[in-house]
């Protein structure tokens, strides 16, 4: 089930009500966890099972960890979590990928190149990190082992975050599920209203912007430079409207069932660098893949030349971690030797250079990121970058409502830096509150794209 | 001097509460207020429909003005019989005396009157009046055509063959031309003729709700209670997955492509179909008829352009059925292509839709244009038409 469905809205208001019925902590979760398993299974029930066997095998395993003293079985326990896990991701998502790059290799030494008909389980990529960082920081010492299986098959499949995140750890979410929430008026309010802000970005702004993207990405080679530069400006705000308009309906979601989710986007594009962009840009992600790759590598506790290896492998990693394609590895690359370099260079230069110029740079780097992230081919995105070399052709077609919505993402983000933060929150005694609410709750029904339109993230 | 804390605590919350909903009822109330007053800027327009008793349909109501924003942002003027776009240039009747009105029938003074038969793609009420396709065929042909646009959403042929004897009678028309985009609305030809507008009508319903609510109502409605498409009564579905035929834009966009794989009538080879439907159209009229193909292509179909005709195979049945009933096909195909591959000019889709698909944009209905009058210009001898400069 998406957030935009017409069914979201019913089954969210079924599910509100049956939780805040439940007076026990058990009979919470169990409802919970019902409600996750069918919001999974509304799209497809037989992905239900790697949901389960992800969930069982990391349970079991965290228990038998707890169990054994001995270094070698925590590790070989951990091993196998890893291996199922990972074996998981692997088969599903990037098993076609493999075979279609190693496709000439095989073929001459006399193997068949062909591919599988796989079809990529939806939020894979999410809750096998999910259940991954459990077993982690089990084995690490850092986390106790959940006692209640339900509580951990929760955690694992709880729906606001199971399709596309946020990446919430088991320390974050376990003790939460260990007790019953106290309903708060403020939290709850709060959350509808998160959730509102998060489908008015989805539907409202990153549609709309999309739908520019996808005309000029379909053919780039028709347009000129410069309406591609205000494409690719548009597909960045179409990329972060899209993904934080989602966390926001999952936080929001979250919060009005009396959890607390992490935060997973601050205004990425006002970063003045490419370390604070990763400190504001898929939060979670950067957390994870900090904790549990970069720092397993060594971190940047190794030499310099370490250290830049480290970065790269972790970001190549992330990159993969996006989507099976060639497209995805250099994203990831790029943004590895971005970060290698700055921090090659971050004494010499960055604070040196005005925060203007910074900032100028550091979205030169990203917006360069985002068309090898969008484009469908290696290909496609030389085209691109080439192409927004050129001036000379002017702007040769151009999408006015995308340039209003890119408008209202430049005002957001400049609002945001001043005081009127507080204000964009929607306070409930603020006098503008309902106003702005209506008015978003009306725009939504009269404005929104009659057509249908998955999350972008939905594909990873 | 320190005052003692005052209690008031419980009466200040209930008071609160009630301020805070009252505050909330009045927030709602500018809220919608807001919309309101904005909404024409970006909603489409609820007219009352009018039952033409010349044309024997639905029509929107003459004199009026009707705004269109969902896919392009245009206002139409509603001339007489409900014509979008078209308040001048009649060769005959509207408004005139009838001796007039037959003295300049019989005259027969250029130019050639043509009747443009079609449905929303023809109609264009996404474009301005001077944009629309009739008028870029009168700016094209120079001034030697002059097009009645009686096209309507939604019509096949079925409408077409029923409307076809009175509009001649009264237009004096000298040449049908009808615009395919999709070959499937001609095989309702075979359908007609269709009820004349009654009380029962969905549509007079319809009329009676536009007359009573403000637009942003009945389109809020709409929205909830209809599939995108407008005409579906939304469903929805709690039943787990998988779902075969999974919701997408694209499957709207691409319905002649399904419709062919899924082998309905319209995959068949079966010549017959497309000689009966265009049969029954030639027995309508003794007067020429030109049949302008315009497909919906080159679109945009998961994020690349295709290129290819989605209904060719149709098409070329639709052609041998037209030359054995002596009708004549202006395929405008290569020109549609070339729009987009020299210079990324799109003929389909609006800015605040989608570009590459949908309804025709100015720069479609121009090519379109340009394309029919040289067509008919090669057809001249073919059709026995007089010259615009023999009918003077």
């Amino acid at each position: 089930m998406l957030f935009t469905q017409f069914e979201f809205p019913i089954f969210f208001f079924c599910v509100l009500v049956a939780a805040w019925l439940c007076r026990g902590r058990q009979t919470r979760n169990v409802v919970l966890l019902i409600a996750s398993y069918y919001f999974y299974a509304y799209w497809d029930f037989r992905f239900c099972s790697l949901l389960a066997l992800s969930t069982v095998v990391d349970y079991c395993i965290a228990r038998g960890m707890v169990r054994s003293t001995g270094t070698t079985v925590r590790r070989a326990l951990l091993m196998t979590s890893l291996v199922v896990n990972l074996g998981v991701l692997g088969f599903f998502k990037y098993f076609n990928f493999f075979i279609d790059s190693a496709s000439p290799a095989l073929q001459a030494i006399g193997l068949s190149g062909e591919t599988l008909n796989i079809i990529l389980p939806v939020g894979v990529s999410f809750y096998t990190f999910q259940t991954l960082s459990y077993t982690i920081d089990v084995y690490r010492g850092v986390l106790k082992p959940v006692n209640r299986f339900i509580d951990f098959a929760l955690y694992v499949a709880f729906f606001p975050q199971l399709v596309a995140g946020p990446i919430v750890r088991a320390r974050e979410l376990l003790p939460q599920l260990a007790t019953v929430p106290n309903f708060s008026k403020r939290r709850f309010y709060s959350g509808s209203q998160q959730m509102l802000r998060g489908l008015v970005k989805k539907v409202l702004l990153a549609d709309r912007l999309g739908e520019a993207v996808d005309v000029v990405f379909a053919g780039p080679d028709l347009y000129s430079g410069l309406t591609i530069w205000i494409v690719v400006l548009a597909y960045a705000g179409q990329i972060y409207y899209d993904f934080s308009g989602y966390s926001d309906i999952a936080i929001g979601g979250a919060k009005m069932l009396g959890y607390r989710f992490p935060v997973n986007f601050r205004h990425p594009y006002l970063s003045g660098s490419m370390s604070e962009f990763w400190h504001r840009w898929h939060m979670t992600l950067s957390r994870w893949l900090r904790d549990y790759v970069y720092i397993a590598l060594g971190g940047s506790r190794v030499s310099q030349w370490v250290t830049y290896r480290n970065l790269m492998i972790t970001m190549t990693l992330g990159g993969l971690w996006h989507g099976a394609a060639w497209t995805f590895v250099l994203w990831g690359v790029w943004h590895g030797f971005a970060l290698a370099f700055e921090r090659a260079f971050r004494s010499s230069i960055r604070y040196r250079l005005a925060r203007p110029i910074n900032w100028l740079l550091t979205m030169s780097v990203i917006l360069a990121g985002w068309v090898l992230f969008r484009s469908d081919s290696l290909a496609t995105a030389a085209g691109v970058l080439q192409r927004m070399l050129v001036f000379a052709d002017g702007v040769n077609w151009y999408p006015p409502l995308a340039i209003a919505a890119l408008l209202c993402c430049v005002l957001e983000h400049v609002a945001w830096c001043t005081p009127l933060r507080r204000a964009m929150r929607l306070p409930i005694n603020a006098w503008y509150s309902p106003v702005i609410t209506t008015v978003m709750i009306w725009a939504l029904v009269l404005y929104a794209p009659q057509d249908f339109r998955p999350f972008v993230y939905f594909q990873f | 001097m320190k005052s003692a804390p005052v209690k008031l605590q419980p009466e200040l919350g209930s008071h609160s509460l009630r301020a805070l909903l009252w505050r909330w009822l009045l927030g709602a109330v500018i809220g919608t207020s807001l919309i309101a007053v904005t909404s024409p800027l970006f909603l489409r327009s609820y007219l009352p429909l009018n039952a033409d008793p010349v044309r024997g349909v639905w029509t929107l109501p003459p004199g009026t003005e009707y705004r269109w924003r969902s896919e392009g942002y245009a206002d139409t003027s509603i001339g007489p019989w409900g014509l979008p776009g078209k308040t001048t240039g009649f060769a005959s009747s509207s408004g005139l005396p009838r001796e007039r009105s037959e003295e300049l029938q019989q005259s027969k003074v250029s130019p050639l009157q043509i009747a443009l038969w079609g449905d929303s793609q023809a109609e264009g009420v996404s474009v301005d009046d001077a944009d629309k396709l009739f008028a870029k065929i009168e700016n094209a042909s120079g001034g030697d055509l002059n097009v009645y646009p009686l096209a309507r959403s939604g019509e096949d042929a079925a409408d077409w063959v029923t409307q076809i004897p009175s509009v001649e009678q009264q237009f004096g028309i000298d040449q049908h031309v009808i615009l395919v985009v999709e070959p499937s609305d001609l095989l309702a030809a075979v359908e007609a003729p269709v009820a004349s507008p009654s009380a029962n009508d969905s549509s007079a319903a319809n009329a009676a709700l536009a007359a009573k609510l403000p637009a942003f109502v009945i389109q809020a409605a709409r929205n909830v209670l209809r599939e995108p498409d407008g005409a579906t009564p939304r469903r929805l579905r709690f039943a787990v997955g998988p779902v075969s035929n999974a919701k997408s834009a694209l499957v709207t966009n691409s319905q002649a492509e399904n419709s062919k794989q899924s082998g309905d009538p319209l995959s068949r080879d079966d010549s017959a179909l497309w000689l009966n439907a265009l049969a029954a159209i030639r027995n309508a009229t003794a007067l020429p008829v030109v049949l302008l193909y315009a497909p919906l292509s080159p679109q945009i179909i998961d994020g690349r352009i295709r290129w290819q005709d989605p209904t060719a195979d149709q098409f070329l049945l639709l052609q041998q059925a037209a030359k054995e009933l002596g009708i004549s096909v202006v395929d405008a195909r290569n020109e549609l292509r070339d729009s987009v591959a020299s210079d990324g000019r799109w003929p389909h889709g609006f800015h605040n839709g989608r570009m590459g698909s949908g309804h025709l944009n100015q720069v479609g209905n121009q090519v379109l244009a340009a394309r029919l009058v040289e067509g008919l210009s090669d057809l001249r001898d073919e059709l026995n038409l007089p010259s615009p400069e023999s009918r003077n």
